[in-house]
């Protein structure tokens, strides 16, 4: 055994014992489960699995890759922040079952761990240099299988004492994509294809024009690399004909004589994002940025079809061009099928994914007798390397000739890229000539594709079939399983289980993954898989502690005021005041979030309370109270000529906003030297004759706002 | 320009700015080393009214509080009418729209809320019931319209008292005129004219699913994320390989859609006409936004029906606590009951009241604790939100 294998079979076993649902296997150690007398041992693809301590893994963990996790993710990750899963938090545990359950973590290869990509290939919030802290993170790991690797037991013993042995699984046969047969597909339509590349080559310099219409015209590769499952990626250069060879486009299109005035670009594009523009150029005819006779360009969300025609509005360089609409959207970040056609009717038009854009070509058609025979065909970029587009395409075909609907539908339909026909053997379990067909490809870098799960026997008498998962050397990835919900009876010789498609992740790769089904349910076979331990909540992770007091908010203030005052709040001038200033208050309790103009449009609105209140003499009274009463209408130098009378304003205004006798707020003898000191300067200077009774009510009035808007209102 | 008194007063006003400057206008408030009784009373009166007590109630809220009762303290408290015109609807506004702003009007997401809340409806009801709650007939010149929201906004702005149960009344959604929504098509909040302007207007009614954790379940999307679970129900609007990197897929999309997804089919035929301004129902027919985008990935899941699955009942995401009946079913209502049978909505709730009424989140052990044990209260007492608020005031009001 390899140590990789042995590394795999710790995987499976951890993920087991990790998991407890869909993961690493499917835990499948139910009582119920019983295999068919004489079977063979399940396929090669799922070997048994051995199982290591939940204890072990947990502290190789712990020592391994959990410090550097908590050092430097826990700040989002540990429980009480905005990342998800919780794979820093500080209870060892919790934190390993994140990683574990979530297959954050591959033991196997490193390096290919969410963990490790998440630094090294998204540069996600490293800690120095992202190259560097992903080789860290992938020597932890590495370092945490070997530990596990140490634990486990030699091959063929059965397993840890104490934790089982082999866990038998209802599976198929394995099968690695060297197995399948491809499949054709529908037949695209190809009449008057004058260019077609499927970009099968998978290496050199060179992408062929295999559309058998010669000149062939060839494309040099520069700045691009090849993709595995057919296609290529655009990333710092271009792929360009001859200019020789792209005459071939004029000759059988623009040529007055010998071209047809009507032509089609297709093409299977991932555009890398949607920030995009210039437009970057997908695929070109052109000489440089200022002069063409078409492409297909990216801005945004949008493509842009630029075409040059004898028409008096275009010009040289294919503009006005046409662009799809922006706010549909039509170019998004995902493979799409792109076809943009031009005929002598209606111009320009663009379809994607089948379907009309909808944008119509305001300019019409035109010949396109000055074209520009010396231009270049490129993709990815201008000829003159300026205009660079970030994609990849994995189909590209020009024809002398306008695509129909019907045309572009059957191209769409017959779709891109390798497509196998896989067929897992089961006859294990569902007798002979059983087997589940599946049609795979490889749909991108990162992950396999596994559609349309199809039940073949000739045994199918109504068994039943659940709970689909597709494994990869022996582990089932806990994300993209699309067939976990297939429950039904198998009635049909061949029967479809589900027209969808699963996204399985890669592992080693194309040339060396492995796949086996697995399921829950198949023919009078049952697996159930174990759920496992109901979760429990994770160990909650409590911040620094915060205010225990708050604001009053907007309306509080103003419903506040109302209260203590008596005033309407829906009187006109505390209302029109209210509504100008309600968006300046506070508008939530937090004390962190107070700000000084809060604190002005308090106390503005608090002025035109107290306003109200001493202007209307039953306000007042209520308020103030008449044994004795305050002299209201009396001079500066009469109302507040001692103590006493100052106290008649003071004591009411703390007694009734803040409240007699409550601990925590402010008592008379605290607030008295204060209000003093503010109707002191108020009426500073004044006589009986300079400071009128008005001055009077509006000395109580800023003490009234004083007290109003204080913190000791607002504050609670 | 408007010459008010705030004008009239703009010395006195610079003078007290100035004062403010210099800290003497913002009379510091010390948190006494014990709160008695009344000191409990009013913070209790503050916090659930927003408004201080006068003095004659906080004499009675204290001796309640003495006698041991201060539940009864803090239901004497919610009889003020701003705890209803003022508090609770500062309290619900934020539910109601997407930028989660109380600064919007009362509107009927908000008024049935209040209401429940007043009359001790079930509050386990409050996505599922047939319910919604209107002025009383002539108590605003505008009657309920299920083309705009002008019969709350003269509720708000004639402050009418929305605790008296005489002004604001319980009616069924079904029976409202021009009523579009049978018995069994309505879900409490989720259909009401307010969340359906927030949340099912435009996009693809995924929106309700979301805000409608993050209201009843405090949880958004992120705290849901679980990569394992079946990706069957993922509509064909997703892209499998954003920018090409199908990992990104695994490890972020199918995070949320894998459990969103199949949750939000229960509102396949709802929809928010902008046009007519309000909720419109196809009934057995999936709304076209459902279906939108089908060749992003063609063998995606197509929305075919209004079923709902809750795929988060197992994984990780089963600590929310599932015990309603069915794990699956068809409609907003069905989705609705098992959202409120959860344990999360529960303690949800409590959450909010706590934060409402302590000023704080759940910041220690003791904290959770109490919220847990009044989260049991909350179920035992008939889903009472009245007596959540009361017993999480309770717990906040110092010793």
């Amino acid at each position: 055994m390899t140590k990789a294998s042995a590394f795999a079979l710790v995987f499976l076993g951890l993920a087991v014992a990790g998991c407890g649902d869909y993961g690493g296997g499917g835990g499948s150690t139910s009582g119920d489960f019983s295999l068919p007398p004489g079977t063979p041992p399940p396929a090669p693809g799922s070997p048994p699995p051995v199982t290591v301590d939940r204890a072990v893994s947990v502290d190789a963990f712990s020592q391994t890759v959990f410090p550097i996790v908590r050092e430097h993710c826990a700040e989002c990750h540990a429980g009480a922040g905005p990342g998800s899963p919780s794979i820093a938090h500080p209870n060892v545990d919790t934190a390993f079952t994140a990683v574990v359950n979530q297959q954050k973590v591959n033991l196997t290869t490193p390096n290919r761990s969410r963990l490790v990509r998440r630094l090294s290939a998204d540069f996600h919030y490293c800690w120095s240099d992202c190259m560097m802290d992903g080789m860290q993170m992938e020597a932890a790991i590495a370092a945490w299988a070997e530990v596990l690797a140490q634990a486990a037991p030699p091959p063929g013993s059965g397993g840890t004492p104490g934790t089982g042995g082999a866990v038998p699984l209802i599976a198929s046969a394995a099968l690695g994509l060297g197995d399948g047969v491809e499949d054709l597909g529908a037949e695209r339509y190809r009449e008057h294809m004058i260019a077609f590349y499927d970009f099968k080559e998978g290496t050199g310099a060179v992408a062929h024009d295999t559309s058998g219409i010669a000149p062939a015209m060839d494309l040099t590769l520069t700045g691009v690399r090849w993709m595995s499952n057919y296609g290529i990626e655009i990333e710092t250069g271009k792929a360009s004909a001859t200019r020789a060879a792209s005459r071939k486009l004029y000759d059988r299109i623009g040529n007055a004589e010998t071209g047809s005035q009507q032509y089609s670009v297709e093409a299977w594009v991932i555009p890398a994002n949607t920030t995009q523009e210039g437009p970057a150029r997908i695929i070109s005819y052109s000489s440089n940025s200022g002069t063409r006779n078409f492409h297909l360009g990216q801005t945004l969300y949008s493509y842009d079809f630029r075409n040059r025609s004898v028409l008096p509005a275009i010009d040289g360089n294919g503009r006005p061009a046409l662009v799809t609409y922006p706010a549909d959207q039509d170019l998004q970040a995902t493979l799409q099928h792109v076809v943009m056609t031009y005929d002598q009717y209606r111009g320009r038009r663009i379809y994607v994914d089948g379907l009309f854009t909808d944008d119509l070509d305001e300019q019409g058609p035109g010949r396109l007798w000055n074209w520009d025979p010396n231009h270049t065909f490129v993709l990815g970029n201008e000829p003159s390397n300026d205009r660079l587009w970030l994609g990849k395409l994995q189909l590209v075909a020009v024809y002398d000739l306008a695509l129909t609907q019907a045309q572009i539908d059957q191209n769409f339909d017959a779709g891109v890229g390798k497509r196998l026909v896989m067929r897992f053997d089961v006859s294990a379990w569902a007798g002979a000539g059983s087997y589940l067909e599946f049609m795979v490809s490889e749909f991108d870098e990162f992950s396999y594709l596994f559609c349309q799960p199809t039940f073949v026997s000739p045994n199918a008498t109504g068994f039943r079939v659940s709970n689909l998962r597709v494994a990869v050397n022996g582990v089932v990835p806990v994300s993209g399983q699309s067939f976990q919900s297939v429950d039904t009876l198998v009635q049909e010789p061949r029967q479809l289980l589900s027209r969808q498609c699963s996204i399985i992740q890669k592992d080693h790769g194309p040339v060396d993954d492995v796949f086996t089904i697995e399921f829950e349910s198949l023919g009078s076979f049952a697996d159930p898989v174990d759920p496992g331990p109901p979760p429990v909540l994770p160990v909650e992770v409590f911040g620094d502690p915060l205010p225990r007091e708050g604001l009053r908010d907007f309306d509080k203030v103003n419903t506040t005021m109302a209260s203590l005052t008596g005033v309407d709040p829906n009187a006109a001038s505390v209302r029109d005041t209210f509504a100008e200033l309600e968006q300046q208050l506070p508008g939530t309790f937090d004390l962190r979030t107070f700000s000084s103009s809060q604190q002005v449009g308090i106390a503005k609105l608090a002025l035109e309370y107290c306003d109200a209140m001493v202007e209307s003499s039953a306000l007042r009274t209520a308020f103030f109270g008449n044994t004795p009463a305050f002299q209201f209408d009396q001079p500066v130098t009469t109302a507040f000529s001692d103590q006493t009378k100052r106290d008649l304003i003071i004591d009411r205004l703390v007694d009734r906003m803040l409240g007699a006798n409550i601990g925590y707020q402010p008592s008379r003898d605290e607030l008295r030297p204060t209000l003093n000191q503010l109707i002191s300067e108020l009426t500073a200077g004044c006589t009986a004759t300079t400071c009128d009774a008005t001055r009077t009510r509006n000395v109580v009035k800023g003490a009234c706002a004083a007290v109003l808007s204080s913190a000791a209102v607002t504050v609670h | 320009m408007r010459r008010g008194p705030a004008d009239r007063l703009v010395a006195i006003g610079r003078r007290l700015r100035r004062l403010a400057g210099t800290g003497l206008l913002v009379l510091a408030c010390a948190a006494p080393a014990t709160a008695g009784p009344r000191e409990q009373a009013k913070r209790m009166h503050d916090r659930l009214v927003g408004v201080p007590p006068t003095e004659a109630v906080l004499t009675s809220m204290a001796a309640r509080i003495a006698a041991n009762d201060a539940i009864g303290a803090a239901y004497e408290a919610m009889q003020n009418r701003y705890f209803y015109t003022s508090a609770l609807k500062n309290f619900v506004t934020p539910w109601t729209n997407v930028d989660r702003t109380v600064f919007a009007d009362l509107n009927d997401y908000t008024a049935t809320v209040i209401g429940m809340i007043r009359d001790d409806v079930p509050f386990n009801t409050v996505l599922s019931a047939d319910l919604v709650y209107v002025g009383a007939p002539g108590v605003v010149g505008t009657a309920y319209s299920h083309t705009n929201n002008d019969h709350y906004r003269q509720l708000e702005a004639n402050r009418v008292n929305l605790g008296d149960p005489t002004r604001l009344v319980p009616v069924l959604q079904s029976s409202l005129p021009g009523a579009v929504l049978a018995p069994t098509e309505t879900a409490g909040v989720v259909t009401t004219r307010a969340a359906g302007e927030a949340f099912f207007s435009a996009g693809t009614n995924r929106r309700m699913w979301r805000f409608t954790t993050m209201n009843f379940l405090c949880r958004d999307m992120e705290q849901l994320k679980d990569v394992s679970r079946p990706t069957d129900r993922i509509r064909q609007d997703v892209s499998r390989s954003p920018g090409g990197d199908s990992s990104v897929f695994h490890n972020h999309c199918t995070g949320c859609h894998s459990g969103m997804d199949p949750m939000a089919g229960a509102y396949a035929y709802y929809e928010w006409d902008a046009t007519a301004q309000r909720i419109v129902y196809s009934r057995g027919q999936v709304q076209a936004k459902n279906l939108i985008n089908a060749n992003t990935f063609p063998f995606g899941y197509i929305t075919i029906d209004d079923r709902w699955d809750n795929y988060w009942r197992t994984g990780p995401i089963a600590v929310l606590g599932w015990r309603g009946t069915e794990s699956g079913g068809f409609g907003a209502k069905s989705l609705g009951r098992e959202v409120a049978a959860s344990r999360a909505f529960s303690v949800c709730q409590v959450e909010k009241a706590f934060a409402y009424t302590c000023f704080r989140p759940v910041g220690s052990a003791d904290d959770r604790a109490a919220v847990e044990t009044i989260a049991d209260v909350f179920e035992a007492g008939n889903y009472s939100m009245k007596r959540v608020l009361a017993e999480t005031a309770a717990y906040c009001m110092g010793n």
